[in-house]
């Protein structure tokens, strides 16, 4: 069969052919290989003497990139105020970072009992995650001492189930640092995971390093104002003090002193006053005895003009000692330590009313009066009369200082501890020195004969009395304000 | 895409389906104007697109199946031209470290041109290891098959797990390698 074994050699033919063609291709193939290793190798080494040039660029391109970011957290750990600012801050930028991770913080001195914080980042604040502290020691032990270092959990935490009930991943990335010497901050960042760049990962380190140095930085000067603070207040706690001592000091012995005149005065003025009565007696005989020898006396003006002036003349006298003696009065008053007038609860209200009637005509004239009392004020220990006397002096005191028309405001109220009570003029006020020299006795700024300059010297003895303390505030041409304050009568020294 | 890539997919399908396999599917393309791939070229990346799609079509599995397959055999190809960087690697986890860190860079600065995906990597522990690929090819199932030809390479079994995948819709390809 001819045709059988021709196509048979045609096959043969054929698959020679291919076969051939094949290892052309082949042949082809591993020369065009050949030629594109030796077109690679140039190409290789052609851009490896640009390596260095090209890494050194990416080195810088990659320290600019991290100063940038750097000093963008720098800057704003400057500006932040308060750190837990800072803190909220830090967590959002982090979070931000790692494609907005959830985030967890506790805050704790012992790690059996930590309280732990959830970030808010829609409304930029930690809230509450559990209600009670919650034992986070076997967390804590993972971390190990490692601080200010961001770290791979790469155990579960399935130790604490109220944690991971919160965590939706598997391997958390944490941070821990002191944010005061004795407390621990642990940061969870809960991370699909962390397949960030070395740069990205760097930044996060040095992003964390510079957090804790800026809050440590921030907690010293928080420190150190408090304690200038501190320190300030009590530099004027003592300085008021000072103040103080030195005006009871002088008080006192002013107090002492007026001690002293008074009873030296007293005995003299008593003989003085009870004589010039027997003397007014005397003069009385006399006088009827020159009645009934009247005419056998030889006319004589001076007689008649003495008969006539001596009644007027020891009427003043009598009037002179009574003043004498009311001043001595006072400044025993004044003076006076252990007090014998007896305290009982009164209430300033009415005291206050009361004195306002009293001073009404005093008053009425050329002030008005605005009285502002809170409701229900509660009662002081306290003599009434003396109380009132404290308030007519300073209401009066208050009309004087008015020119022409003016308000008076009285005003009461009351704390826990104390009762308060003010009494404001809008008049001429006084100075510094006037200031100082308010509460001595015998300082007046009336004319000479209109005041005996004992009033408020007697008014700052009444409430010291009282356990009370008067201040006063006055400003050249505003006014003058004075406060006085009570302790509240308290039960058992009511009923004692 | 470099026509390295090409040149290893054609040998792929010679080598597990034949020449004619090759031509066929070079036949069937629009896009492919040859059936042979210059190494050193760069070519439209919807090329291997199509011929990926061909592929499926013909032999009747998936596009990921055949990436990964092709991507086992394309490993040894592209080591043999990775020789000299990296002398230094004894395992697949430093090498992936090095892939990333050098191997594609110097592709990279070879070929400015050239693209190449980036394999971010999170070591958790000694045998496991999160890799983050990212690239607007979204190859990741090539990626799978390059790492298996490498573990392969340094006598390693490794399972790989797509934990998510832009695939699927999730906003990262995330693969957890884990050696035995
Ligand atoms: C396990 C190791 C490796 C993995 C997982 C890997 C992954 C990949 C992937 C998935 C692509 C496709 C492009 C894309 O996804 O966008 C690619 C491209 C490429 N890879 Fe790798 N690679 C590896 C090792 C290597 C090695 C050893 C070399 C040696 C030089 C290399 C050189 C290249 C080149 C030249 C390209 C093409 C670039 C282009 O098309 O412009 N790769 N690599």
């Amino acid at each position: 069969m001819p045709n059988e074994s021709d196509d048979r050699l045609e096959v043969e033919r054929l698959t020679k052919h291919i076969t051939l063609l094949e290892k052309a291709l082949r042949d082809e193939r591993a020369s065009k290989k050949i030629a594109e290793q030796k077109l690679d190798d140039i190409y290789q080494h052609r851009y490896d003497s640009y390596r260095e040039l090209v890494s050194a660029l990416e080195q810088a391109n990659h320290r600019q990139a991290q100063l940038q970011v750097l000093s963008n957290l720098a800057n704003y750990h400057v500006s932040y105020n308060s750190t837990a600012e800072m803190l909220t801050h830090f967590l959002q930028e982090i979070s931000l970072l790692l494609e907005d991770a959830s985030v967890i913080l506790f805050d704790f001195k012992t790690p059996e009992q930590a309280i732990s914080y959830k970030l808010d980042k829609e409304n930029n604040n930690l809230v509450k995650l559990l209600p009670k502290r919650t034992d986070i020691s076997s967390l804590y032990s993972l971390v190990g001492g490692n601080e200010s270092q961001w770290q791979r959990i790469t155990e579960k935490l399935t130790h604490n189930h109220e944690i991971s009930a919160f965590l939706e991943h598997d391997f958390q990335l944490v941070f821990t640092y002191h944010r005061l010497r004795n407390r621990v901050n642990l940061v969870i960042i809960d991370i699909p995971h962390y397949c960030y760049s070395k740069e990205l990962k760097q930044t996060l380190d040095t992003a964390g390093q510079q957090f804790v140095s800026a809050l440590q930085k921030r907690s010293t000067e928080e420190k150190l104002a408090n304690n200038y603070e501190k320190l300030q207040h009590t530099l004027k706690k003592l300085t008021s003090m000072q103040n103080q001592l030195v005006h009871s000091e002088k008080m006192a012995s002013i107090g002492q002193l007026a001690a002293g005149i008074a009873h030296e005065i007293n005995n003299p003025i008593g003989y003085v006053k009870s004589n010039l009565s027997v003397l007014n007696d005397y003069i009385l005989l006399f006088n009827q005895a020159i009645k009934e020898v009247g005419n056998h006396l030889p006319e004589n003006e001076e007689l008649t003009f003495a008969q006539q002036d001596i009644g007027p003349l020891i009427e003043s006298c009598i009037g002179g000692v009574d003043r004498v003696a009311e001043i001595v009065s006072s400044l025993n008053s004044f003076s006076r330590k252990e007090e014998s007038t007896e305290l009982q609860p009164v209430s300033i209200k009415d005291i206050i009313n009361d004195s306002i009637k009293i001073a009404w005509n005093n008053i009425k004239y050329n002030s008005e009066i605005d009285l502002k009392c809170t409701e229900d004020l509660p009662k002081i220990m306290g003599h009434k009369g003396e109380l009132q006397q404290v308030l007519i002096n300073l209401i009066v005191n208050a009309v004087h200082s008015l020119e022409e028309q003016g308000k008076i405001t009285i005003k009461a109220w009351a704390n826990k501890r104390r009762v308060y009570i003010s009494v404001s003029d809008n008049g001429c006020g006084m100075d510094e020195k006037t200031k100082n020299k308010l509460f001595e006795p015998f300082f007046t700024t009336k004319p000479e004969g209109q005041g005996t300059g004992l009033g408020l010297s007697v008014s700052y003895a009444i409430i010291e009395h009282h356990k009370g303390e008067i201040k006063v505030e006055s400003t050249q041409g505003e006014g003058t304000t004075f406060e006085l304050c009570f302790p509240i009568a308290n039960e058992s020294i009511a009923i004692a | 895409m470099k026509g390295a890539i090409f040149c290893g997919y054609a040998e792929f399908i010679e080598q597990n389906h034949g020449l004619m396999t090759w031509l066929e599917i070079i036949d069937k393309s629009e896009l492919a104007t040859s059936s042979s791939f210059i190494a050193t070229e760069l070519y439209d990346d919807n090329i291997l697109v199509e011929l990926l799609t061909i592929t499926s079509d013909i032999l009747g599995v998936t596009v990921s199946e055949i990436l990964t397959s092709f991507g086992k055999i394309l490993f040894p190809k592209l080591m043999e031209a990775a020789k000299h960087h990296v002398d230094k690697c004894d395992n697949i986890f430093d090498f992936l470290d090095h892939v990333e860190n050098v191997i594609h860079i110097e592709v990279k600065k070879a070929d400015p041109l050239a693209y190449t995906p980036s394999l971010i990597l999170d070591k958790i522990s000694n045998n496991k290891l999160l890799l983050k690929y990212t690239s607007h090819r979204q190859v990741c199932f090539l990626a799978e098959g390059l790492i298996y030809g490498a573990a392969n390479h340094f006598n390693q079994q490794v399972t790989i797990e797509h934990i998510s995948c832009t695939h699927q819709g999730d906003k990262h390809c995330l693969m957890k390698v884990t050696t035995d």
